[in-house]
């Protein structure tokens, strides 16, 4: 028996990928914002229903990937921006901690969460269709066959998944935006003092960041599917992912999307076929594998970050 | 002064003495005897006015409608949202049957339901029962999964509220003398079903991929024991449950197929789950070269029926045992009106849903009190003499459905869609085809 299979490899390949784009939102607007976004899993799903709603009933139209990640990107950049006016910003302004801020967004979360209910449940009856497990009724006109894969959901998810983190690199690290994010998180009060808008800043960080996390619940739903909860159920990888990257680094934040991925699939499947662990160990292996990460090699974030403590040592060493 | 100018005074004689007495004790005697009767008239009047008022309480209460209130708990967010949702538009249904029925009839008595999310989760079906508890609520339809009513059983039984689930089918809650009924027959024999199907259909050595859970681990464990028994040889693989994607499971279990060599894969899911298995198996080739079998849990999903999922059942020819309901004109009829109501086909065990909304509301106005204790053995009564959309409701001594046929259910194009399709039936331990 081999250890471990191709599908295996692709898996991981995919669920690092759709971890990673999950991720890196939440990492971003920790870092401009200051607010650890548990509301995040709502706009995950808002973008998947988004897509698939629109996909169900006007599939002239956004039948095709690229009309409905459009979609849903603004639905999710506009949650995500309603969702820092009324909430976040009016706690800002009364300068709350940010665990006061934590606490509202698991408030906003769970209040997202029933509205997301209640609309599928409406749209649902209006539209007689099966909403609480629906997949996008996207058409693939590309024939993209690589690795042997043959579903093209797959495909054009992981290529289309790819291409954005490279975008939001060249957006974090190539645009005066993307230098004004930077700013505002290495040090607000200078960037002010510099002329940056700390909340144009701040809103344009929730515009990015809810579409980032909107289209990553499209992808899912194309190789997987939506459910209400579905993003619910992926929030301890995603956050576990943003821990390995110290909720600071872009980088090492798709690192550890891969490496949970990696535990979950790849260590599963060699556990399974050399002693038989039993499959349902699964979420136990992801959990297992983010504590041994913290233990072995603490998290960069909060104490600076990995690439800050790279370049405090080699500060020290010149001097 | 002479002797005449002596006046005499009048004799006081006896006579007149007795005649004042007796008008004195006539007085007296007829004073007392007015007094007398009068206390009995006023006792005799308290008592008609007393009738009275109890008549005319009693001609109140028939003029005002007495509520009653059935709990419902259902699984409207997580695993079984999909199914739980339209259950609930199922009970509704059953409500309102049930209400116009007694109104038609001119019977006071009105049923409402207070339906109560219960996440599919066990801990939260507890919750939700208790919460129903103490609002008063004396009997239950729900929870939905074995692994729920579980949960629920101690509490129930302590507190004696009649739990009636509709689509719980584990055999290890088949327990006497408790206050769990389910309108639904035990996977013992579901599981031989799919047992004696897989090894008529040539299936020699399969993997069971069963949910690691009450109804899972139980399905299995009877499905190994018959298909054993029959000379087969059955590997059980269990996945956790709850999880949003199964890809890895799937990837996992098209090498384990690969490696013992099975000939079939037994999927023993829920519905979204299943689909989702179903979902990543076809586009694995190993799967795809295998004969599937299903139990129940998945059909009646919307997603088997796209075009993908179904081209690879008809390829793997998927058959699935499930409970049927012989067609009678009670579930043609209920079906038809699900079907204008909502553009879709009743989902998994919704005839049962409906059943045990009837069945309970028949039970409280037979039990004539609202106790737990009571409506749980007028439900026994009222079930043997039901016959409701699922059919014959007849319970067993556990508390179970005792007549439940079984269907073998695949997916195939009818007219270009694909439609879901009973082609057999199991019933009295023969398979029979058609």
């Amino acid at each position: 028996m081999n250890l471990i299979d191709l599908g295996v490899v692709i898996n991981t390949l995919w669920i690092g990928l759709i971890y990673s784009l999950m991720a890196i939102p939440l990492t971003i607007s920790y870092k401009v914002t200051r607010v650890l976004n548990f509301a995040h899993t709502s706009l995950v799903t808002v973008g998947a229903y988004v897509a698939v709603i629109l996909s169900l009933v006007y599939p002239d139209f956004f039948s095709n990937v690229f009309v409905a990640l459009i979609a849903a990107f603004f639905a999710g950049a506009i949650v995500a921006i309603l969702n820092h006016k009324f909430v976040y910003r009016k706690l800002m302004d009364k300068e709350a901690s940010p665990v006061i801020l934590m606490i509202a967004s698991l408030g906003s979360w769970i209040f997202l969460k029933y509205l997301i209910y209640s609309v599928i449940s409406i749209v649902s009856k209006v539209i007689k269709k099966d909403l609480y497990f629906a997949v996008p009724a996207f058409r693939y006109t590309l024939n993209l066959n690589f690795l042997g894969i043959s579903n093209p959901s797959l495909t054009y998810s992981l290529i289309l998944g790819i291409s954005l983190i490279v975008l939001t690199f060249v957006v974090f690290y190539r645009t005066s935006f993307g230098k004004a994010m930077r700013a505002v998180s290495d040090n607000p009060q200078l960037a002010q003092i510099s002329g940056i808008s700390d909340e144009s800043v701040m809103t344009l960080t929730w515009f990015l960041c809810g579409g980032l996390a909107a289209i990553s619940g499209v992808f899912w739903a194309m190789f997987s599917y939506a459910s209400p909860e579905f993003a619910d159920s992926l929030i301890l990888q995603v956050f576990a992912a943003c821990v390995i990257g110290g909720i600071s680094s872009i980088a090492l934040t798709i690192l550890g999307g891969f490496v949970i991925a990696g535990a979950e699939n790849i260590l599963m499947s060699i556990l399974y076929n050399l002693i038989g662990l039993d499959l349902s160990f699964r979420p136990f292996l992801s959990f297992l594998t983010l504590l041994i990460v913290i233990l072995v090699r603490p998290p960069a974030g909060a104490a600076g970050g990995l690439p800050y403590r790279l370049k405090f040592k080699r500060e020290r060493k010149w001097t | 002064m002479s002797e005449e100018t002596k006046v005499t005074k009048p004799s006081s004689g006896v006579l007149p003495r007795l005649l004042a007495a007796f008008v004195i004790g006539l007085i007296l005697g007829g004073l007392g005897t007015f007094l007398v009767q009068s206390s009995q008239y006023s006792a005799q009047l308290s008592d008609l006015q007393n009738r009275v008022n109890t008549l005319q309480a009693a001609v109140n209460a028939l003029n005002t409608t007495k509520i009653y209130t059935i709990g419902v708990s259902f699984p409207l967010t997580g695993e079984l949202s999909d199914v739980g949702n339209q259950w609930k538009t199922v009970a509704q249904m059953a409500l309102n049957d049930l209400n116009s029925e007694l109104a038609n009839e001119n019977v006071k008595v009105q049923f409402k339901l207070v339906i109560v999310d219960d996440k599919t989760q066990a801990q939260d079906a507890l919750t939700a029962v208790q919460s129903l508890a103490q609002q008063g609520i004396k009997v239950v339809v729900g929870p939905a999964a074995s692994s729920q009513v579980k949960a629920v059983k101690a509490y129930a039984d302590a507190n004696q509220i009649l739990i009636v689930s509709p689509s719980s089918t584990s055999p290890t809650l088949a327990i006497p003398n408790d206050f769990i009924i389910r309108t639904v027959g035990s996977d013992a024999v579901q599981a031989e079903a799919l047992a004696k199907l897989a090894f008529e259909q040539g299936a020699r050595n399969v993997v069971v991929f069963y949910r690691d859970d009450e109804y899972g681990q139980a399905f299995a464990q009877f499905f190994n024991n018959v298909f054993s028994s029959l000379g087969g040889k059955a590997t059980l693989t269990k996945y956790a449950t709850g999880l949003p994607d199964y890809a890895s499971e799937v990837a996992q279990l098209s090498s384990q197929v690969k490696a013992i060599g099975a000939d079939a894969v037994v999927m023993i899911s829920f519905d979204t789950d299943g689909a989702n298995i179903l979902g990543h198996a076809k586009d694995d080739p190993t799967l795809s070269s295998v004969r599937w079998f299903s139990s129940e849990g998945v059909h009646g999903t919307t997603q088997l029926l796209s075009p993908e999922i179904a081209t690879f059942i008809r390829k793997v020819n998927l058959l699935g045992t499930r409970p049927v309901f012989k067609e009678n004109p009670v579930y043609i009829d209920f079906a038809a009106r699900y079907k204008s109501l909502t553009g879709r086909d009743p989902p998994v065990f919704a005839a049962n849903v409906y059943d045990s909304i009837i069945l309970v509301g028949k039970a409280i106005l037979l039990a004539g009190k609202y106790d737990g204790a009571a409506i749980r053995a007028a439900m026994f009564k009222v079930a043997s003499n039901y016959y409701g959309a699922s059919g014959w409701c007849i319970l067993n001594s556990a508390g179970d459905r005792m007549y439940q046929d079984y269907a073998i259910w695949t997916v195939s194009s009818v007219n270009g869609t694909y439609e879901y399709q009973d082609i057999g039936s199991y019933s009295g331990g023969t398979i029979t085809w058609g």
